[in-house]
């Protein structure tokens, strides 16, 4: 061990490098400095308080609960005409299918192969309007093109198609009933509507499965 | 074998000739001897004491054997007596020692009616003692931190507010009308502990609150005991022994303010973030997250303020015991606020909350952070009260290297371990006894850890005691011991 280490030792009474009243006043006098200076403490305070800050902003808005009325509620009269509100006789929903799927199909991919008109692309994709797959009086076929996807060579309007139909078993059973009904009773065709009800029995019939080929639902054009 | 004289001489030392700032320094210091003495007595058992418990206490864990047929010394019993006596026993009285003795250097001026003071403080000590008793008896309470009976509650609030009295009354004696970061800090302990012990006794004890919000309380109480008792103590002492250690003014003291008021003001709603997932409205168990999370800008303020003196002056840390404690509790601090703050968070919560991860935080806290620096200011202010050298230098380095692994021994078996603890727990199929088998090693790392900061204990003990109790040498008879200290120069920046 060097010398310089050795003498690194604690001694028998720590020395004291400052006088009390000096200890003071020269503190007082640093606190009359100016504020805003390049100092490293104020910059790392400042960039502290922005993280605190954005922390609580974002953990309020996620954590800070529901407000529920019940919690300021201590009249018994008062409870039990908000337990009476809550328990109020409501209706069924009702869903105006076409508006919902109207804002789906030009929101979501369709529009980009079938195309706003529903023609599709001559040779590319196969149009919608006036097609036998949408026109038909069983709309299960539709729906069920629409919740698995369809692949392999199909002809439509006696043109040959071989194209690649997604599958949107994802979308929830008001959303294809609104697809599905939009497509029907637009551009000049005049099917009948399907519900979510209808929805939910072809989807509970077919599961979740691989895209159809145009053999396979043959059976309906027979 | 002269004890009594050699008692009475380190008591009522009479040295003549010396320069004058040191003399005027020696009548101040003179005035609070006796009290000052006491309190440091009281605080340096009780270290030993709660060392003892909180290490019989964790032998427990691992071998349930150890004692099991003394009735006095089940877990439910020692475990509450370690926490208990580590609060009020040692970090109270060395706490107070050091305000004490920073009021009266601070003030500058000799304190008068030391005995009042002296009566408080051993009126609170024998009430830590009544309250051990009691808890061994079997009347303990069940609230966290609260556990002395209920009968010991008047006695301690009473000698506290005899104690806060003597205190206010010692700032307002002082003779500079400026004041200094660590009378603030003395000031907002006292206040906030009469504010804080009142609330939880009154809520708790007296007229308990209904239901779910008895343990709100409870929680707000334990965390603030740290908050806003124990931590402004070692604040207060921390920027007093910078200067006076180090020789230098503290770095970027200009934003002190900042640092002060934001800790008063998360520090004291953080108890709350304890009660996620409780049976409570879950906006205060949030805002209890975010004052947490908080505590983190108040932490930066102190990290590079307390740092880059401390770095900026390194070599002294090595020759310097004051000093080199002073780091050591810095960096426990950094530390556990880095793990107060992120284990709050609801994703922490979800693993840690049931471990002994939070048991494993508050001892870094207490022993880390508060205990290292008031030990560390003890090691400054005994010589001086007594006029004499530490003993054995050997002593205090074998207390800090102790200190200071058992530490390290310890965050590793409870923090860590803690964090595996809860891990373990959350998996939907586990076999509780093999978590218990798998968490043995953990317990056993942070016995090893309390069983070092025992060996520390017990040279704190001698050393204080050896220097007590020793017949002054012809050095220490002599006024030249202690040399004047020179003035703080002041150098704009």
């Amino acid at each position: 061990m060097s010398d310089e280490l050795q003498n690194h030792t604690i001694s028998g009474v720590d020395e004291g490098l400052a006088s009390d009243e000096s200890i003071l006043k020269t503190h007082t006098r640093i606190r009359r400095e100016p504020f805003f200076v390049a100092s490293p403490v104020l910059f790392t305070t400042a960039f502290a308080l922005i993280i605190v800050f954005i922390f609580g902003w974002f953990y309020q808005r996620r954590y800070m609960g529901e407000q529920n009325p019940q919690m300021y509620l201590h009249e018994r009269t008062d409870i039990a005409l908000y337990n009476d509100w809550l328990e109020r006789p409501r209706g069924p929903i009702v869903y105006d299918y076409y508006a919902i799927g109207e804002k789906l199909y030009t929101t979501m991919a369709c529009v980009g192969c079938h195309q706003a008109n529903g023609e599709g692309l001559p040779g590319q994709f196969p149009p919608l309007a006036g097609s036998e797959y949408v026109k038909i009086e069983d709309s299960t076929l539709t729906t069920k093109v629409l919740l698995s996807g369809l692949v392999g060579p199909v002809t439509v309007k006696g043109s040959e198609y071989n194209g690649n139909m997604a599958a949107y078993g994802g979308l929830k059973d008001q959303e294809i009933a609104g697809l599905v009904t939009f497509i029907r009773k637009n551009w000049g065709n005049e099917s009948s509507e399907v519900t979510k009800d209808d929805v939910a029995g072809v989807r509970g019939e077919i599961g979740s499965r691989d895209p159809w080929t145009a053999e396979e639902l043959n059976s309906y054009f027979q | 074998m002269n004890l009594i004289g050699n008692l009475c001489s380190s008591l009522c030392s009479n040295l003549e000739g010396d320069a004058k700032n040191r003399e005027a320094q020696r009548t101040i210091d003179a005035a609070i001897r006796f009290p000052l003495l006491s309190i440091f007595k009281a605080s340096i058992v009780w270290m030993l004491i709660a060392t003892v418990f909180g290490l019989i206490a964790s032998i427990k864990l691992h071998t349930p054997g150890f004692i099991e047929e003394c009735q006095y010394m089940t877990y439910g019993k020692v475990e509450p007596i370690f926490w208990n006596t580590l609060i009020y026993g040692w970090l109270f009285n060395a706490g107070l020692g050091c305000a004490v003795f920073l009021l009266a250097r601070i003030g500058g001026t000799p304190l008068k009616q030391g005995v009042f003071l002296t009566i408080t403080t051993v009126i609170w000590n024998l009430a830590v003692v009544i309250g051990v008793v009691g808890i061994i008896l079997g009347d303990q309470l069940p609230y966290k931190w609260l556990e002395f009976p209920s009968y010991t509650a008047p006695i301690l609030f009473i000698s506290f507010l005899g104690i806060g009295l003597w205190c206010a009354m010692a700032f307002r004696a002082r003779v500079q009308r400026t004041t200094y970061a660590s009378q603030w800090w003395i000031l907002t302990a006292l206040f906030s502990f009469a504010w804080i012990y009142s609330a939880a006794q009154i809520m708790l004890v007296c007229s308990p609150a209904q239901g779910a919000f008895q343990t709100l309380v409870s929680a707000w109480y334990a965390e603030n005991v740290f908050g806003l008792l124990i931590a402004p103590l070692a604040f207060a002492t921390i920027y007093y022994l910078i200067p006076k250690t180090l020789g230098i003014a503290v770095v970027g003291y200009r934003y002190t303010g900042i640092a002060f008021w934001s800790w008063i003001l998360f520090a004291s709603v953080a108890g709350t973030a304890k009660m996620v997932n409780g049976p409570i409205p879950v906006w205060v168990a949030s805002v209890g997250v975010i004052a947490t999370f908080g505590l983190l800008l108040p932490t930066t303020t102190f990290s590079i303020q307390f740092l880059g003196s401390l770095l900026s002056r390194f070599s002294k840390i090595w020759d310097t015991a004051s000093a080199r404690f002073l780091i050591a509790g810095v960096l426990s601090f950094i530390v556990t606020m880095l793990f107060k703050s992120f284990g709050a968070l609801r994703g922490s919560q979800e693993v840690v909350q049931f471990s002994i991860f939070e048991s494993g935080v508050n001892q870094l806290a207490l022993f880390g952070f508060a205990g290292m620096v008031f030990t560390g200011a003890s090691y400054f202010i005994l010589p001086r009260l007594l006029n004499k050298e530490f003993p054995s230098p050997t002593l205090v380095d074998l207390q800090f290297w102790a200190h200071g692994m058992g530490l390290v021994l310890l965050c590793i078996g409870s923090i860590s371990g803690g964090i595996q603890q809860g891990e373990l727990i959350n998996g939907s199929t586990a076999d509780m006894l093999a978590v218990v088998n798998t968490m043995r090693s953990s317990y056993f790392l942070a016995s090893t850890g309390l069983s070092f900061i025992l060996v520390g204990a017990i040279a704190y003990n001698v050393t204080f005691f050896w220097m007590l109790l020793s017949a002054r040498s012809k050095k220490e008879a002599s006024t030249s011991l202690i040399e004047e200290a020179p003035e703080l120069e002041y150098t704009a920046s």
